[in-house]
């Protein structure tokens, strides 16, 4: 498999910004909710890496934890829709999809959490 | 400061857990030292006829906030785990309200009132003032004082019962003086009496 997406064209402000927004909503406090919101916009660029070298080199199962715990991190956040469009791509790895389903929910996917 | 109890109040005991004292899963330093302090505070709520709450980390598998989701968190306070018991040492009045926190698969919570039904609990016996006190100082104990408060009760937190888990250096202090910033009131054992 052949994919690849640009960290430069993740929203980071937007994805921040939704999840302190939704994290103060339900009341954690605005340091707590900082602190959740830069965590996971780090530990969702450090996944995206993983999950596109782990495509790349046939380790799908690694491939289909990564968009696990991106999904997880996307909810975390608060980000409930883009978290299950990682959900499908986890999905459509772990049946052994034909490529171009899995290229098409990522596209998908990638493109919830872009600029 | 002198504080008497009233029939208005109620403890509050956050998170006292296998996991959360040392050798658990996510081991506050010292955790285990609030036990001591919190028995007395337990006894005298019981002694003078005041509820006493405990909450508690309730997580099923796939929760969001362990690492292998997605979350921040090592894997803790697994339902029915024994990293999820209360210490061993906790003696808890006869009756006593258990809160289960974080037990929604996709809901993180951190604060007692976080998708539970303590606040409808603590209204339903007319509490206005709370008394909060265990583990850890930083997150869970910060973000039920602070939720209390945010909910209008008049909140205390017990400066002798809390201990930080202190990632950053200076956590714990700054989180409480956050809590006093925002209203709460630092009080220890000596300055709580009931009873005349
Ligand atoms: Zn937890």
């Amino acid at each position: 498999m052949e994919v690849n997406y640009d960290l430069g064209t993740l929203n980071c402000e937007k994805l921040h910004k939704a999840a302190v927004d939704y994290l103060t909503g339900i009341d954690f406090d605005k340091d707590t909710s900082e602190m959740i919101a830069s965590t996971g916009v780090e530990n969702l660029k450090e996944n995206i890496e993983g999950l596109l070298k782990n495509l790349n080199s046939g380790n799908f199962q690694k491939a289909a934890d990564a968009a696990h715990a991106i999904k997880g991190i996307l909810w975390n956040m608060g980000l409930q829709e883009e978290g299950m469009l990682f959900k499908e791509v986890q999905l459509a790895v772990l049946d052994n999809d034909p490529e171009e389903k899995v290229v098409s929910c990522l596209k998908k996917a990638f493109e919830s959490i872009s600029k | 400061m002198r504080v008497a109890l009233t029939p208005f109040d109620a403890l509050i005991v956050v998170d006292i857990q296998k996991d959360f004292c040392p050798g658990g899963a996510l081991p506050v330093s010292e955790g285990d030292k609030v036990v001591e302090p919190l028995n007395n505070y337990m006894d005298m709520f019981k002694k003078a006829g005041l509820p006493v709450f405990a909450t508690r980390d309730w997580h099923p598998e796939e929760h969001i906030s362990f690492s292998i989701n997605g979350g921040l968190w090592p894997v803790h306070c697994l339902q029915n785990s024994d990293g999820a018991k209360f210490h061993d040492d906790l003696q808890f009045p006869s009756e006593i309200f258990i809160i289960n926190k974080g037990d929604s698969p996709e809901l993180e919570a951190y604060s007692g009132f976080q998708g539970t039904v303590l606040d409808a609990l603590l209204k339903e016996r007319g509490v206005r003032r709370i008394f909060v006190g265990g583990l850890a100082t930083d997150y869970c104990v910060k973000n039920t004082v602070i939720g209390g408060l945010n909910l209008g009760y008049v909140v205390f937190l017990l400066s002798d019962a809390i201990r930080a888990v202190d990632i950053k250096r200076g956590d714990g202090e700054n989180s409480i003086f956050e809590m006093l910033e925002r209203g709460a009131i630092g009080i220890t054992w000596e300055e709580v009496s009931y009873g005349g």
